[in-house]
């Protein structure tokens, strides 16, 4: 607790890590989240910092958190563009030579956040996703038609984009800082896919990516809509596609 | 996640919750709760000493069940929150709704168990 406590009340230096969390109305799930990361998180780094990047709430999510009494804890705000569009805005903020994004339902619990850093350095990675579906994950209460619905989905991505990844998007993923910086700066999707985009950006331009099995638990009130994301999300891909034919994704 | 329950005393009972205290949970919690109430177990002890996550939900739910045992005269009180939890409890401003007991107690308590023991 004495961690938690010295790093809730005292400015850090620079960070070695930064927490980026999207939100979009959150205000029933984002105060747990945030208590389990700053618990958690204080355990192993003293010099860190936690982002929320909040994409156009209508509810009291800005609210609330900007009255937590966090002082290494920044908010920063726009209008809604999307969950990409909210990341990007929170990780291009970050200053951290380890960046983090982790969505604000905790369904990928921050205590698998150690075996990723491992994973990343290990590998000597850029950047290390957190996956649902290799040997090791465990999935949690996930419905059979999200499930089916995930898989379908995954085979396009790898038949359509030649991905060797089994899940682009959970939303739990870490970035050295040079990667993060240099992925996000030409990353433009702002809706679901941009994880998909993400991950294509790197492969196209030879940054290690290595996926990481965590445990996984669905958390009620998803922002996730099964069919209609992806639509969008299947639409999404013939833009990255004329993206890349464009040069855009060139770091 | 696992849940166990034990009456120390007449009006008491003490339930352990071990592992991730959410929404898929939230349900069973409160069916134990209400049966508890029913049968007059209205103090009841929470040990959430090794609950690693408690979301939203199921801290309504323990709103709800403190609620209702301050109605019939008694309490539900926190029990060596682990550490998590007490963070969530204090970003939330529900530590100054619930009676707890803080988890450096815990270490007091059961020497105090050992010595009356031995």
């Amino acid at each position: 607790m004495d961690s938690y406590r010295q790093w809730s009340e005292n400015k850090i230096g620079k960070p070695e890590l930064s927490v980026v969390i999207p939100t979009y109305n959150e205000e029933w799930r984002i105060i747990p989240t945030i208590g389990a990361i700053a618990s958690a998180v204080s355990e192993t780094y003293a010099n860190w910092e936690l982002i929320i990047s909040d994409d156009g709430s209508t509810d009291e999510t800005v609210k609330l958190v900007t009255e937590l009494p966090l002082i290494n804890m920044r908010v920063v705000t726009s209008v809604n563009t999307g969950k990409g569009g909210a990341v990007r805005r929170g990780v291009l903020e970050a200053e951290g030579d380890l960046v983090l994004f982790a969505d604000a339902d905790q369904a990928t619990p921050i205590e698998q956040l150690p075996a990723m850093i491992k994973m990343l350095e290990d590998n000597n990675a850029a950047v290390a996703i957190g996956s649902r579906s290799v040997d090791g994950a465990s999935v949690a209460n996930k419905s059979a038609f999200r499930e089916l619905l995930s898989k379908g989905l995954q085979t396009i991505v790898r038949l359509g984009f030649r991905l060797p990844y089994q899940d682009t998007q959970c939303g739990f993923k870490l970035f050295t800082r040079d990667a993060a910086k240099k992925l996000f700066s030409v990353q433009k999707i702002d809706g679901f896919s941009f994880d998909l985009e993400l991950l294509y950006i790197a492969r196209k331009n030879g940054l290690p990516v290595v996926e990481v099995p965590v445990e996984w638990h669905d958390a009620p009130g998803s922002k996730v809509s099964g069919s209609r994301d992806a639509l969008r999300f299947l639409g999404d891909l013939p833009v990255i596609r004329k993206n890349s034919l464009q040069g855009a994704y060139v770091l | 996640m696992a849940l166990a329950i034990t009456f120390p005393e007449k009006s008491k009972s003490y339930v352990s919750l071990k592992g991730r205290f959410d929404a898929h949970e939230a349900d069973r919690v409160a069916a134990v709760f209400a049966g508890l109430l029913a049968a007059g177990k209205t103090d009841i002890e929470l040990d959430l000493s090794e609950t690693v996550f408690i979301d939203s939900t199921a801290l309504a739910e323990l709103v709800r069940a403190m609620k209702r045992a301050r109605e019939a005269e008694g309490d539900v009180t926190i029990m060596y929150p682990s550490q998590p939890v007490q963070i969530i409890l204090e970003l939330t401003a529900f530590d100054k709704a619930f009676t707890i007991v803080s988890e450096q107690r815990k270490d007091l308590d059961v020497s105090a168990e050992i010595a009356s023991n031995g």
